[in-house]
């Protein structure tokens, strides 16, 4: 029952949220249940990853797990890979973040302010950082099985 | 398949990979999806040595046909949107017309094609806004009448985003407007007794309208090394980012001395 509740509950919720930005961005058809498995998997690697400390890496970690479904998903469905991306991650963009660090400005409280502003920031770039390991990695990836294929086609044809 | 590629004047080739450069742009593909699918298209079309630069506002396609004529073409961005499924029809269409080399008419005809395929029923997005606001408040802790609430006030969102944007607003008072309007609701809900965290429910509510595309697709502009597109998709989720501060800020500030909160 805990189990269900602490973590199942929530991940079902991250997938009807991707599922509801689909409609958003007008995604159709397989990619309506693929593309929110990515924020699924996103978020229990988010909550399974509690023992880190801080949002900021606990984001980081959780934006590497749900950026692998990127490569492969855009072949299986014939779509870009701009979607996974963007669904997948959305639930880890600081919405809350932005949101009390104008509260504390309002509230006037400086100091929590421009914490919670840096930190919003740090989440952010993390955010980014994940991005840029994720795509990077599909980059090279891609360029190496080009580059090995050819290589091998090559060979196997002067012989 | 000769006499196709044969028809299509260098002008004409220039107009459909800009037209489809500016369909990939506007719905929400990357720059480098852009740039690389206009130097496909000119490869297969047997013109080398083609020029494309790409910034989200703007799109410069250049080249000089054997005779020595220079042509180019500019196209000037104003509103994006993200439409993912018009990316991912004119990426196939893209394909298909490096594969087969089509003439100007067929490429017009599937260009108009993409530009008419269906969106979601308003409804539907104003359906989806609310499920989005029900599902982060959710995750994020709140009670399910918290849930309730946000998703209350993510319907809040739609319109109001909807008529900003049909009236041609800018991004940053789109954003401003549609997180005031959330606020709002929530400080309304809350003072008429439907969620206790008001947090909770403005937040669920606003990861509607955070900046995700700016936000994931400016590292992926960098890595690409289009550092000036970066740099202008980086500035562009700093300030939806401000602008859903400022929008809530202002409701909290007017609001809050009179329902309390």
């Amino acid at each position: 029952m805990d189990l269900f509740r602490l973590y199942l509950l929530p991940c079902l919720f991250a997938f009807l949220a991707g599922a509801a930005f689909c409609f958003i961005f007008n995604l159709r058809g397989r990619m309506l249940v693929l593309a929110p498995l990515g924020a699924a998997v996103g978020w229990l690697v988010y909550l399974l990853a509690a023992p880190l400390s801080g949002d900021i890496s606990r984001s980081f970690v959780a934006t590497l797990a749900a950026g692998p479904f990127s490569p492969w998903l855009p072949r299986v469905c014939k779509q870009p890979a701009t979607g996974f991306i963007l669904v997948g991650l959305l639930p880890f963009v600081p919405g809350g973040g932005i949101y009390y660090t104008m509260e504390h400005c309002i509230a006037g409280e400086i100091d929590l302010f421009i914490t919670t502003g840096i930190h919003t920031l740090g989440v952010a770039g993390a955010l980014a950082a994940g991005v840029l390991l994720v795509s990077s990695f599909m980059r090279l990836w891609g360029a190496a099985r080009h580059h090995f294929r050819r290589t091998l086609s090559h060979k196997g044809g002067s012989t | 398949m000769a006499e196709e590629r044969s028809d299509m004047s260098r002008d004409q080739l220039l107009n459909s990979a800009a037209d489809i450069a500016v369909l990939l742009l506007e719905n929400g593909g990357e720059i480098y999806r852009v740039e690389d699918s206009v130097q496909r298209i000119f490869r297969a079309y047997g013109v080398a040595g083609c020029q494309v630069f790409v910034i989200p506002s703007l799109i410069i396609i250049s080249f000089t046909d054997g005779e020595g004529h220079s042509h180019s073409q500019i196209r000037r961005m104003s509103a994006q949107s993200t439409d993912l499924s018009r990316v991912g029809a004119a990426n196939d269409l893209c394909r298909r017309v490096c594969r087969d080399c089509p003439g100007y008419g067929q490429i017009q005809r599937d260009l108009e094609a993409c530009r008419r395929l269906p969106v979601w029923p308003l409804w539907a997005q104003a359906l989806a806004c609310g499920l989005v606001g029900f599902s982060f408040t959710f995750i994020f802790g709140g009670n399910w009448w918290d849930s309730v609430g946000a998703s209350l006030c993510g319907l809040a969102i739609f319109p109001v985003r909807h008529m900003m944007i049909r009236l041609r607003t800018n991004t940053f008072f789109v954003h401003l407007a549609a997180s005031f309007a959330a606020a709002v609701t929530a400080l309304l809900l809350r003072f008429w007794g439907l969620g206790q965290n008001l947090d909770l429910m403005i937040i669920g509510a606003l990861m509607n309208l955070v900046p995700g595309l700016a936000l994931t697709s400016f590292m992926r502009d960098i890595i690409a090394g289009d550092l000036l597109a970066g740099i202008i998709r980086f500035i562009e989720s700093f300030l939806i980012g401000a602008a859903i501060a400022l929008g809530s800020g202002f409701a909290l500030t007017l609001l809050r001395p009179v329902l309390g909160g």
